[in-house]
């Protein structure tokens, strides 16, 4: 509790409530804008990030995810196009309602909603990160080891359309990983001679092609002037019987929305679409939803921001990101030489509480920004691509040299963009590859060390308990999709059967 | 025959995975000693599974129907604007020393909005002093960044 209290004093300096509103305004604007995610606004700020210290830097980017999520609504509610995939389900009654011309009712509610979920995912965190960590602190190379590979698989089921595509990308990641000096024995590897390569290819400017420079690419073919918005939006402040809602149905979202992100591989997304279909379900008027009705708004807003905190969990506790942008997340600590994981609570509290803290905060900032600016920021949809797309490439090239003042970090960054751009084509997504950059030292390093212990066998990742269960879950996690397959085929053909 | 992308990805990746097999195989002999936790194991994994899994890509390409290369066609406005795009970033990129960041990225800006379809020269110049000015503040005053003036240094 003092840990906690001590974080919040830290988090109450002008300067970082600068950082926390800065990030998350940021967040909201790029989450509005249809095709910018949450994940390109956190590459894209990384950076920025490089020059403050670690928890201002963090600061700055858990407000623009928390933002980021959230913002995704706004586009979602007023064009019927989700800002960002987080935000697809919030199409189905947010848009409805600015049709009725209830768009600002529908911008408050989300914002409220997205609020609560978002404050019940941290607190969630803020209980559950501890207690976690104290069990993980006995867990040795092997289970280290298989901690990285159920991270990678994890990303692979939820983040790739195809299970070969998205091995594929992990094994592109780790490869990459392998450039520079061979972490144990020191031998360089794929270095072709390059002074530049010795050290490795800093994730840094990869994460910066990869989410930001294809991504602008990809955006240009795609270039539309969106419909400008010119509604009504109307009163935005949630009126008595909107809270009533909120605070009648936010349960069961937010719960939702914090165990689902806190599995490896799922998000915001994934919790959004399993807590609407549970309140259709669970509705005595199911057929009211799709109508522009509050309580699908509230199922989706407050599960996608409830699964920050809980995507944060593992991150924090395990050092295994479980999405692209806690994979990103999860580069911005390593770029301040903080590894995440059980030792980070017992090394440094005080970064992990200012963490938490600043979590709460930047929900805090969200909700004052979006209610405030819930007639502003509508308007952001309206910005000019022409103009956005040219300066988000400038601020990659420039980002990408800001990490060694070198030019050869731009030609990463140039490289992994174009590349990056023709794997999407390829329905080869990021998430994996980045995944697998930056976990690949630390799977490589503890299967190795987890090897050199055992003197080569194998036996010690199932004759360790812990690491057995990791392995046990991968493999079920692996095998998912074809008993999910399997068990749909078995269903339909008793269906068939029995017609 | 190349008909579908699947296909032609297998192939790519199938050719990068004997690439690297043979790469690995080069790692220096010092290590001999520690051959099977030694530098090469996890690229030689790595290698073998990106050639097993471009394997499975390229037999699910034969299966698949014959369908377009890529999903955009190069005759379009769109394609010719990314292509632009490209190579202008590509050309700038080396000369931005010789250039330096400002003049660099006021170009880059001006000339970005023009290939997407900017008409208006004042609003393309304006936003692109704007933007870059803001850039500049961020990167080159608050984070002391050591941002290339080229020849403006003279």
């Amino acid at each position: 509790m003092d840990l906690f209290l001590t974080g919040l004093i830290s988090i109450l300096h002008p300067k970082m409530l600068f950082f926390i509103f800065g990030g998350t305004f940021i967040g909201i604007t790029l989450g509005a804008l249809p095709g910018l995610s949450a994940t390109m606004g956190v590459a894209i700020l990384l950076p920025v990030t490089f020059y403050l210290p670690p928890e201002q830097g963090m600061l700055i980017l858990l407000g623009v995810y928390v933002g980021g999520i959230y913002g995704g609504s706004i586009a979602a509610i007023l064009l019927n196009i989700p800002g960002c995939p987080a935000s697809l389900m919030t199409t189905l009654d947010g848009y409805p309602m600015t049709k009725k011309g209830q768009g600002g009712r529908a911008i408050g509610i989300a914002t409220t909603s997205s609020f609560v979920g978002g404050v019940i995912g941290v607190l969630a965190l803020i209980f559950v990160a501890p207690f976690l960590a104290q069990a993980a602190l006995s867990f040795g190379p092997a289970e280290y080891a298989m901690l990285a590979f159920l991270g990678l698989s994890a990303i692979v089921i939820v983040a790739a359309k195809s299970i070969v595509k998205g091995f594929i990308g992990v094994v592109i990641g780790l490869l990459m990983a392998t450039v520079g000096m061979d972490p144990i024995v020191s031998v360089p590897r794929f270095t072709y001679g390059s002074i530049d390569l010795m050290s490795g290819i800093s994730y840094i400017p990869v994460v910066i092609g990869l989410f930001g420079l294809s991504e602008v690419m990809v955006q240009t073919l795609q270039m539309k002037q969106l419909k400008a918005v010119r509604q009504t939006i109307g009163q935005v402040f949630p009126n008595l019987a909107d809270f009533k809602k909120i605070f009648r149905h936010f349960f069961h979202p937010a719960w939702i929305g914090t165990l689902i992100g806190a599995l490896p591989g799922a998000g915001a997304s994934i919790s959004a679409i399993i807590s609407y279909n549970r309140a259709v379900q669970a509705s005595k008027k199911p057929d009211e939803f799709g109508s522009g009705i509050p309580e699908g708004l509230i199922s989706c807003e407050t599960a996608n921001n409830a699964s920050i905190g809980g995507a944060l969990v593992p991150l924090l506790t395990l050092g295994i990101p479980g999405s692209a942008v806690t994979a990103v997340l999860l580069g911005a600590l390593m770029m301040h030489d903080i590894t995440p994981g059980p030792l980070l609570f017992v090394q440094q509290p005080g970064l992990v509480y200012t963490i938490f803290a600043g979590l709460l905060m930047a929900n805090l900032a969200m909700l004052i920004l979006g209610l405030a600016g819930g007639k502003v920021f509508p308007r952001i949809v309206n910005l000019k691509q022409s103009a956005l797309l040219p300066s988000i490439i400038v601020l990659c090239s420039v980002g990408a040299f800001a990490i060694n003042n070198s030019m050869f970090e731009v030609g990463i960054m140039f490289v992994c963009g174009i590349g990056g751009f023709f794997l999407r084509e390829l329905a080869i997504s990021p998430g994996p590859i980045i995944l697998g950059l930056i976990l690949g030292p630390i799977a490589e390093s503890n299967f190795r060390g987890a090897l050199e212990l055992s003197r080569g066998s194998l036996l010690i990742f199932v004759q360790k308990p812990i690491s057995l269960i990791i392995l046990i879950v991968t493999i079920s996690l692996l095998l998912s999709p074809f008993l999910r397959g399997w068990l749909l085929k078995t269903k339909s053909g008793l269906s068939a059967g029995k017609a | 025959m190349i008909k579908n992308k699947e296909i032609l990805g297998g192939i790519i990746f199938f050719s990068l995975s004997l690439y690297l097999f043979y790469e690995t195989s080069n790692f220096s002999s010092t290590t001999e000693r520690y051959r099977s936790l030694g530098p090469a194991v996890f690229p030689y994994v790595l290698a073998i599974c990106l050639g097993l899994l471009s394997i499975v890509l390229f037999i699910q390409g034969v299966r698949s129907p014959k369908a377009e290369l890529f999903s955009f066609s190069m005759k379009t406005k769109a394609s010719v604007q990314v292509l632009s795009l490209i190579a202008m970033l590509f050309v700038f990129l080396i000369w931005v020393e010789k250039i330096g960041f400002i003049i660099w990225s006021l170009s880059f800006m001006f000339l970005g909005q023009i290939i997407l379809g900017e008409r208006r020269l004042v609003t393309a110049m304006v936003l692109s002093i704007a933007v870059v000015g803001i850039i500049y503040l961020i990167f080159g005053f608050l984070l002391n960044v050591p941002l290339s003036s080229g020849f403006l240094s003279y």
